[in-house]
Parts: C-alpha cells; sequence; structure tokens
C-alpha cells in the first residue's frame, strides 16, 4: 500500500480504480496520416461535430443551474464557433485537398485561427485563443469517445488521475462510473477545487511526484477530508474507510433532517445562521444547506485574476444575480477588502513592510473614491432586485464612516438624477476587527445599522500574533479571554443602540463556541456553507437561560 | 441593401459576446450581414462567429456594414440600425 499526501478539497471518501485522464489528444493528433477514403473522414468529423454540439448543450444547461448564466455564456460562445462556416469549411478542404485524417485536420484548422487571436494586441482577444483551441480538442475528444466510451463504461467505479483539470473538464466528467479525482498540480482556491467543492465530489489535489504512471489500474481511496490517497489499500485500510464512509453518510442524513428548521434554542431564542460567499458558484451550496441568507460576500473575487478594474455594469449584474436567487434573504455585501494577503497587480499597491497594517481595505477605498463609487453604485443599483445590505471592511475609526457615508449619498443622488432605482432604506454596516472598533462600538453603533465581528483579523491585531507565521500559529487563539471579552463589550454596546452583531470569522463554525455566542446574545453568525446545519443542530440542543449566567460570569 | 457606417464603441472592441449577438441579429432578421474595417477590402459575415472575432476590429474603429435582405424580407432600417449600433457598444438613449 502506498499512502500519498495532498490537499482534501471537499468533503467526502471515494472508492475506485485508478485511470488516467487522457487531456494531450491535442498534440498527439498534430501527426498527419495519409487517407485513402476521405469520406470516411468526413463522416468522422461530422459526427464529431454533432456530438460536440449537444454536449456543448448540456454543459450550458447545467451551468446555467449551477452557476449562473454569465458563467455559462462561454460554452453558448463554444457553440456559435462550432458552426462557423470558415472554421468548419477550412477542416472539410484540408481533409479533402490534401488526403488527411479529420484529427489532423481539425489540429491544423485550429493552430490557423489561434495564430490569428495570438497576434491581436487585446489581451482579451489573445486569450481567445484558448477557446478555439477548447473546441478543437473537444472535436478530436468526440471523435475518440465513439471508440473508447465502450471501455470506460465497463468499469463501475473510475477515479481519474491527471495534472490538472479545468473547470469544464471536471463538469464533464461521467459522475456515474467517476468518483473522485486525484491531481499533480492545483490549489484550494482554484475554479476547479470550489467547483468540486459545491459539488461534493471527492478529490485531492497537489499530490506532486507522488502520482506515479504505474498506479494506473490499481485499487486507490481517496479520504479527501485527511487529504490522503491510498494506493493498493491493505484491508485494514479498506474496512476503517468503508466504516468512515458509511458515517459521513449518517452525518449527512442526520443534516438534512435539520434543512427547513428554524435556528432557535430548546427556550426559544433565536439566532440567524448565514453563509459566507467568496465565489458566485458558492451560492449553490448556500442554497443547498439552506442558510438564512449570506452574512458576508467577498467581494474581491471580483476583482482579482484580472488585469484592468471591473466596470460598474460588470459588478451590477454579479450582485443583481445573487440578490435575485437569495431574495427574499438578506445578501451582505462587504465592499473591497483588497490590500494585505489579497493582492491585485493593476492596483498598484508599493510593497509595504508591514502590509496586513498597511493600506488596505475602506483604507484603499477612500483614498481612490472614483473605485470605491462605481462599487457603490453597482451595490446600490442590484438593491433594487433583492435584500442586500452593505458591510464596510477595516474600520478604526468614526471618519472613515462618515467619509463613507457621504459618498454613498453622492452615489444615490447620482443613481437618482440618471433614473435607476435602489433601495433607498439599504442597511450600512461596518466590520468589527480592530481593537480601535472595538474600544469605540458605543460611538460607532450611533451612526450604522449593523456590526459584523470579523474574528480573523481582530484576533492577530489584538493578540499581536501574525496570521501568517507558522512559528506562532499555536498563539492564533481565537478563544482567548482577551477576544471573548472583547465580542461582549461590542455585543453589549450594540444592543443598547439597538443594532444587530453578527460573528463573521472562522470560529462562527466552531460548535465549541454556540453556548458562548448564544449566551452573549450574538444575532447572527455567518460561516462556511457545509458547517451552517451542524450548528442549526447544536443551537437547536441548547437551553440558554440554564447557561447564561454561569457562562456570563466566567467572561 | 442597407449600407453605414459605425463606430466600434465597446472597450474590448468585437469580443465573443458581440460577435455571438451579431450573428443573432442576422439570424432574426433573416439577412446577411457583411463587416470590413472602413480601410480594409477583407469582408467577414456575421453569421460565423469565429472570422468575426479574428477579423480584430477593436474599440475606436469605423466599420463599414452592409445589410443584404431577402427580397420578400426587406430588414426595416428603424429596428435594425438601433439594436446593431447596441451591439457596437454605444448606449441606447
Amino acid at each position: 500500500m502506498h499512502v500519498l499526501k495532498g490537499i482534501g478539497v471537499s468533503e467526502g471518501i471515494a472508492f475506485g480504480k485508478l485511470r488516467a485522464y487522457k487531456k494531450d489528444f491535442f498534440s498527439m493528433h498534430s501527426m498527419k496520416v495519409f487517407v485513402e477514403d476521405t469520406d470516411l473522414e468526413l463522416n468522422k468529423f461530422k459526427k464529431a461535430k454533432e456530438l460536440a454540439l449537444n454536449q456543448l448543450d448540456v454543459l450550458y444547461n447545467n451551468a446555467l443551474n449551477d452557476i449562473g448564466e454569465d458563467y455559462a455564456m462561454i460554452f453558448n460562445v463554444h457553440k456559435m464557433m462550432l458552426e462557423d462556416i470558415e472554421y468548419l469549411n477550412s477542416i472539410v478542404n484540408v481533409i479533402k485537398d490534401e488526403n488527411v485524417n479529420a484529427e489532423y485536420a481539425i489540429w491544423f484548422t485550429s493552430r490557423n485561427f489561434e495564430k490569428k487571436f495570438e497576434n491581436m494586441d487585446s489581451e482579451y482577444m489573445q486569450q481567445r485563443a484558448s477557446d478555439v483551441r477548447d473546441i478543437s480538442k473537444r472535436l478530436i475528444n468526440c471523435m475518440n469517445n465513439q471508440v473508447d466510451s465502450n471501455v470506460l463504461s465497463d468499469k463501475k467505479e473510475i477515479i481519474i488521475g491527471c495534472d490538472d483539470l479545468t473547470p469544464s473538464e471536471l463538469l464533464e466528467l461521467n459522475k456515474d462510473c467517476i468518483t473522485g479525482f486525484i491531481t499533480i498540480l492545483g490549489s484550494k482556491n482554484s475554479h476547479t477545487s470550489i467547483l468540486a467543492k459545491s459539488m461534493n465530489f471527492p478529490a485531492v489535489i497537489s499530490l506532486g511526484d507522488q502520482l506515479k504512471p504505474e498506479f494506473e489500474d490499481c485499487d486507490v481511496i481517496i479520504d479527501s477530508f485527511a487529504g490522503a490517497v491510498y494506493v493498493s489499500p491493505d484491508r485494514a485500510t479498506i474496512r476503517r474507510l468503508r466504516r468512515k464512509k458509511e458515517m459521513c453518510n449518517k452525518q449527512q442524513e442526520l443534516l438534512s433532517r435539520f434543512k427547513g428548521k428554524d435556528d432557535v434554542t430548546l427556550d426559544g431564542q433565536s439566532i440567524e445562521l448565514c453563509a459566507n460567499v467568496s465565489n458566485i458558484i458558492d451560492i449553490k451550496a448556500v442554497k443547498e444547506c439552506d442558510a438564512s441568507g449570506i452574512g458576508l460576500f467577498r467581494s474581491e473575487f471580483i476583482y482579482m485574476e484580472r488585469q484592468s478594474y471591473p466596470s460598474e455594469e460588470e459588478q451590477f449584474k454579479i450582485y443583481k444575480t445573487v440578490a435575485e436567487k437569495m431574495s427574499p434573504k438578506p445578501v451582505t455585501i462587504r465592499t473591497l477588502d483588497i490590500g494585505a494577503d489579497k493582492q491585485a497587480k493593476y492596483f498598484d499597491i508599493p510593497r509595504e513592510p508591514n502590509p496586513s497594517m498597511g493600506f488596505r481595505g475602506i483604507r484603499i477605498c477612500l483614498d481612490r473614491p472614483n473605485i470605491f463609487k462605481t462599487q457603490l453604485k453597482a451595490i446600490l443599483r442590484a438593491s433594487a432586485y433583492g435584500n442586500i445590505r452593505i458591510l464596510i471592511p477595516m474600520i478604526s475609526n468614526l471618519d472613515e464612516i462618515l467619509q463613507t457615508k457621504a459618498l454613498l449619498e453622492e452615489c444615490k443622488n447620482e443613481l437618482r438624477k440618471d433614473g435607476f432605482k435602489y433601495d433607498d432604506n439599504i442597511q450600512l454596516g461596518i466590520m468589527i476587527e480592530t481593537p480601535a472598533a472595538v474600544m469605540i462600538s458605543d460611538i460607532l453603533a450611533k451612526e450604522v445599522d449593523f456590526f459584523s465581528i470579523g474574528t480573523n483579523d481582530l484576533v492577530q491585531y489584538s493578540l499581536a500574533v501574525d496570521r501568517q507565521n507558522d512559528k506562532i500559529n499555536f498563539m492564533f487563539n481565537p478563544q482567548h479571554m482577551a477576544i471573548l471579552r472583547m465580542i461582549r463589550l461590542v455585543c453589549d454596546n450594540a444592543h443598547k443602540e439597538g443594532i444587530t452583531v453578527g460573528i463573521c470569522g472562522e470560529i462562527a463554525s466552531d460548535d465549541k463556541m454556540t453556548e458562548i455566542f448564544l449566551s452573549l446574545g450574538v444575532d447572527e453568525l455567518s460561516m462556511s456553507s457545509p458547517f451552517v446545519l451542524g450548528i442549526r443542530r447544536k443551537v437547536r440542543s441548547i437551553n440558554v437561560s440554564a447557561i447564561r449566567d454561569e457562562i456570563l460570569s466566567k467572561l | 441593401m442597407i449600407k453605414l457606417e459605425c463606430e466600434i464603441k465597446d472597450p474590448c472592441g468585437v469580443h465573443a459576446r458581440p460577435a455571438g449577438y451579431l450573428r443573432d441579429l442576422a439570424k432574426k432578421f433573416d439577412c446577411q450581414i457583411l463587416l470590413r474595417k472602413i480601410d480594409s477590402d477583407n469582408y467577414c459575415d456575421a453569421s460565423n462567429v469565429l472570422s468575426v472575432m479574428a477579423s480584430g476590429f477593436k474599440c475606436g474603429d469605423n466599420v463599414s456594414v452592409e445589410v443584404i435582405s431577402k427580397p420578400d424580407k426587406p430588414v426595416d432600417e428603424r429596428i435594425f440600425i438601433p439594436e446593431l449600433k447596441n451591439i457596437f457598444g454605444e448606449k441606447k438613449e
């Protein structure tokens, strides 16, 4: 037995035979083969084209349901490309004129179009070369699948192994026989990982050279909880993981019993359990776990992995989609919190000696009001389509709130003039994540509609423990008495002014903390979707009045 | 035949989405839409998405558009032209 260690994405256990996922069909088919019967090749090509168009239809519809129209559109564009007469004619002509195989004709045509795109000045158009490549690959794969599909379907449980998997490749895997995947490369935050997680598809990534070609056809077990892959597992391991899988299924079943139930304690105290979202794809998981809303929508992802600032229109569409999908439940959009460990090149932020205490979050937004106003306007416009709240990060003084409110008014006025609709009573809240904000929370509470405590940064700033320093990681303790007392102070000050307090750091999903939060009167907990139902079960088992006094006396 | 000149106003030029809309427009009006840059003789047909994209119409380019309709199905310019301009990034007023 070999045990490989990687990063587990999603939660699950899968059994199967390991198969290499053959991606590099493409360069293989750059080989020119002369044929006698070109009609056979033309026919092969025609069939592959029909199959590819059907596949794209299915992909489009799946993506439309899973991740929304903006992302699904790409499959429609691919479909239109596949119907391009020049592209199709070129393939047919190469087959006929040169008496060659269809694969080569596709490869040749694809290269021609790719070159045209690669030579354009705009980076956007240069990237379209990969779309041409993608559709050409699909055509070639379709031809091969006509031969290969039987081979695949004779095995029931297969685990795919490859260098890396793109989101569209993942969406296309036949889930009837493929139970999971493992990759040599990959990162936890890639689209593929996020997608695998939201599909509950077991996977272990980033295995490096541990994954060897000779493992092909071996029995493997993926444990994506532990980030482990067992190749040719021994009996004891098989037995242990079968049991773990059963437990996990049972847990799922148990949790699904808590769907549709209220988040209320035995003695009738209620709390909102919301979900954190860092990507549009997460919305599906939020719906599935039956959260009371989105407590933290990290808008940074809209700004990351691109070359220039997103436009108002672009942002508006994303916020609108989320608001509509969640309506009437609330969606709390945290405005741009870039800086520190989250950087995008085009912001052109110079290197700082101490970035977590540097130019970040609201500090950037107030320094560059045009960027901030673009986002605020997009959020305001989307507020006409659902229940949106605005959350401002990294507040450390009152002035930042007053400036933000003034900008928000400006945005409203401009939108009104331009005839756009928006929710005039949109709620404005702030993140409490600096010790300064905690200490003046009585003053801040008079100016905003809600608080959201970000424990990750609050712990780092209060305990003077760098989140990213492995050496002192053990000191990063969200349950430190100092933090609990701060939460208590914030709750008391907020409730005196009649506003609500949420907690959106990782600690919100820690079920050992639920009693304390309930005793303190926290109004909302926001966490990763997979934790919501577990915490709901916990909430419904607690009698707060019986434990409150004792817990509070210890703080 | 309708003949007109348009300026591309979409900052990204005629990329995937506009190219798709152009094709849909040709389908909707059941006509042929031929495009070329003012200073070029190379026409491309809007029904071919890839070719339109590969022609590389950029923001600020002036494009000559020729619309050839079927004899029994004349294209209504009042509807067609605003839709066309909208695709090229000119906002509807």
